[in-house]
């Protein structure tokens, strides 16, 4: 008898541990105080905040000027070191030397010059995380160059007094080491032109036949001249030149909160933003990137999120990441200075936008916070 | 056999928390509401019996609804059991769900300290079960992002336990008292878990964590009253009201990765006064008619921490019948056919739940219940098969009715210890 009652016994304990299941029954009796909610926060502080861009090692070089109306007069100038071999033997005689600039991007007047001279770089330079405001040492003028069409090729052919002076250097095995690149300065231009590195070449010609270096470093310096002069209630952010935007909300209310999610957003007025004298381009910025600045300066932001430019003219940040950081913020996990609208560092570029600030009623920057309460 | 019982315990104390473990899922909506559904154990023959145990005497059971009965033992006593419950739930908007759980019952020892005069009772049992889970669905207006489909999963488990140890004594021919410690513990967990159709949103699961804790005392004292064939108990038992103090925390997220949200907190539950009376008649070791009464007045009771339903209207004073009858066709002849000696039994009781989501409505638990006695080749050891049906709530004010078939096997192990071999 025993053995029969251990195992119903056992039988039964196991059956007990099984389940069924989830049910819905009693749904009626839990109310709606558990369901997740939305609450908005508005921006306390949104204005604009110098920041040097970082230009280095970006796949674009920017060269010019332009004197917005707008954002005011911004002055650049690209720097591109190469990397190669000569094809050739050494004694081979070089008899031409071309620098094959391809554009693709555009800022200012289009009907004014573009004008820059041609300078070598003299010192070695790390194009890693070259920060906009970074001077490198260049030679004298090689060459000047005066642009007056809107070709995407611009070949500029180095004058032979220079050929004959960096002959070696051309030749060399270490060509990569013992030339530091050419610097493109600007020279009164009226508009600004953004160079593609991929597709920038350096051709030198022998009697081997032509060698094209490529290009292995890249930076762009950029300097402002003037401020901009944004329309009341509006905030000007400008890629590349500055300013980005500091931004924060009031969030004391939010303590502790456990959430679902975050939505950022910013309401732009895009027809401000391009409203410009006829001929003059200013590209929209189509993306921004939301950063997080540690009261440490030493300290690196942390990138919160990134938004596109919407149909509604909105850039709306949102997704996991977002959520989780501001999550981690409401439980005081993480601390923050202030929040920061840049651009991302891909391109270099002149982009800008204008983005209604604080007591703007609707178009004012908000949080919603997608809480469960 | 000491070795077998010493098994048995271990692997029913095993087992028992591997229930606990995993039996946490699909139980009555009822037990979200206060500290949880109140159960009590106290022998596998007065759960037969619809519950009516206070005055219940036997060689076979420990009775823990009355510790004044731990007197008469002659018996080392190990029980342990598990019930298996199948509820078919059906809520006033036409919902139904069929839901089934499981619990361990009792882990319980008697010791004979001098045999039929005084008797040590110890006992670990569910003073309370949280057992429920609920999924429901919605959408969020959120403005500009639009409507947000969202499913919240709503789950309790865990609950109190507790731990009884006492005595009974035999005062003369007819009297009996008896009084234990019970020392009232343990976790109610609700959680909540939001999540969302969009993969740009996080899944939020909050658990709040009530840690209680308590201790009180019962006594209880019964009078017999026999003839040559016949015996009348009339007994009477209590707890003492007790305060349950304790902690709450709040945590969002899974398992190691817990945030502890905000401060910890801390409070009390008063849990009331709990009284009970009870006869019971047996005659000629065949028949055996028990009935009880409980009272408890739940609605003086209070707690500093919040938990559903625990609310002034919401809280109700308990009060419970019930009584049954057991039937051994071969009474104590041991020589008898097996069907013949086993104890049939059926009862009943009347209940309403201490705590209703609906305020000022009592919610009533009707049930029939019944089992069989089953005896085994080792004198003192039986398994005793229970069942109960019965309902729970309406569907009125949008509340509940359940429709529940529990089964439970208990096994009941007695033996005789501390026997002085005598040599030659």
């Amino acid at each position: 008898m025993r053995p029969i009652c251990c195992y119903l016994l056992l039988s039964l304990l196991i059956v007990a541990a099984c389940t069924d299941p989830t049910s819905d029954v009693g749904l009626d009796l839990l109310g709606e105080s558990t369901n997740p909610r939305t609450k908005t926060a508005l921006s306390k502080s949104f204005s604009s905040s110098s920041l040097v861009d970082i230009t280095g090692a970006a796949p674009r070089v920017l060269v010019g000027a332009a004197d917005d109306p707008l954002t005011g007069q911004v002055e650049a100038s690209g720097f591109l070191d190469f990397a190669g071999q000569f094809s050739g033997a050494s004694s081979d005689a070089i008899s031409e030397v071309q620098l094959r600039l391809a554009r693709n991007y555009d800022f200012g007047d289009t009907t004014g010059v573009l004008q820059f001279s041609l300078h070598q770089v003299l010192t070695e330079w790390d194009q890693s995380g070259l920060k906009a405001d970074t001077v490198l040492t260049i030679g004298p003028e090689i060459i000047n160059v005066n642009v007056t069409t809107r070709d995407t090729l611009i070949t500029i052919d180095l004058p032979t007094a220079w050929i004959d002076a960096n002959e070696d250097v051309l030749r060399s095995d270490n060509f990569g080491s013992e030339f530091y690149g050419f610097a493109l300065v600007d020279n009164d231009s009226e508009q600004v032109a953004g160079f593609n590195s991929v597709s920038t070449t350096l051709v030198v010609t022998s009697t081997a036949g032509p060698t094209t270096f490529i290009v292995s470093s890249t930076y762009t310096k950029i300097e402002r001249k003037t401020e901009p002069d944004p329309p009341n209630d509006l905030v000007l952010f400008q890629d590349g030149a500055g300013p980005a935007i500091a931004l924060d909300f009031d969030l004391e209310d939010f303590s502790n909160l456990p959430i679902n999610g975050a939505v950022l957003t910013f309401s732009a007025n895009t027809v401000a933003s391009q409203n410009a004298p006829p001929n003059f381009v200013r590209p929209l910025s189509r993306r921004l990137q939301l950063v997080a600045v540690a009261s440490d300066e030493e300290a690196p932001a942390i990138l919160v999120g990134e938004a596109d430019l919407n149909e509604d003219g909105k850039y709306r940040f949102s997704g996991q990441d977002l959520s989780i950081f501001f999550q981690s913020v409401f439980f005081g996990s993480l601390e923050y200075e202030y929040l920061e609208l840049r651009a991302p560092v891909i391109n270099n570029a002149l982009n800008t936008v204008l983005l209604y600030g604080t007591n703007t009623g609707d178009m004012s920057p908000r949080a919603t916070i997608i809480a469960s309460p | 056999m000491r070795k077998y019982c010493s098994c048995a315990i271990l692997t029913a104390l095993i087992l028992a928390n591997n229930i606990q473990a995993q039996g946490q899922d699909d139980g009555s909506f009822y037990s979200r509401y206060g500290i949880g559904e109140l159960s009590s154990f106290a022998s596998s023959q007065s759960q037969s019996l619809g519950g009516a145990g206070t005055a219940l005497f036997s060689y076979d059971y420990m009775n823990f609804s009355n510790p004044a009965t731990w007197s008469r033992q002659t018996l080392v006593r190990v029980a342990a059991g598990a019930q298996f419950n199948r509820i078919h739930a059906q809520d006033a908007g036409g919902r139904n769900e069929r839901l089934i759980h499981g619990n361990f019952n009792a882990l319980q020892i008697g010791v004979p300290l001098l045999s039929t005069r005084l008797g040590l009772g110890a006992s670990y049992e569910p003073y309370s079960q949280i057992n429920y889970e609920v999924s429901s669905t919605g959408t969020l207006d959120a403005g500009v992002e639009g409507e947000l489909p969202y499913q919240i999963h709503h789950e309790g488990s865990g609950g109190l336990r507790q731990a009884r140890i006492g005595l009974g004594l035999r005062l003369s021919r007819w009297a009996s008292i008896g009084a234990s410690g019970d020392f009232i513990f343990g976790i109610i967990r609700e959680g909540r878990r939001t999540t969302f159709a969009s993969s740009d949103l996080l899944e939020t699961r909050l658990v709040r964590s009530t840690r209680l804790s308590g201790f009180t005392s019962s006594a209880g004292v019964a009078l017999s009253f026999s003839g040559e064939e016949y015996e009348i108990s009339v007994a009477a038992s209590g707890s003492l009201p007790v305060t349950l103090t304790g902690t709450r925390a709040l945590t969002l997220g899974e398992s190691l990765d817990l945030d502890t949200l905000g401060v910890t907190t801390r409070g009390n539950v008063k849990v009331p006064l709990r009284v009970r009376g009870g006869l019971s008649f047996r005659y000629q070791n065949r028949w055996l008619l028990s009935a009880e009464v409980r009272q408890e007045p739940w609605s003086s009771a209070s707690s500093t921490l919040p938990f559903a339903g625990f609310k002034p209207n919401n809280l109700r004073d308990r009060m419970r019948y019930g009584g049954g009858v057991e039937f051994i066709p071969a009474g104590a002849a041991l020589q008898a056919s097996y069907l013949r000696r086993v104890a049939y039994r059926i009862g009943f009781y009347r209940d309403n739940l201490y705590v209703s989501p609906a305020p000022g409505m009592d919610i009533a638990v009707n049930a029939i219940t019944g089992g069989f006695g089953l005896p085994t080749l080792f004198f003192g050891t039986k398994v005793d098969i229970t069942f109960e049906v019965g309902t729970r709530g309406s569907t009125d004010q949008n509340l509940i009715r359940d429709r529940f078939i529990g089964v439970s096997a208990t096994l009941n192990v007695g033996e005789r210890w501390f026997v002085k071999r005598r040599l030659g």
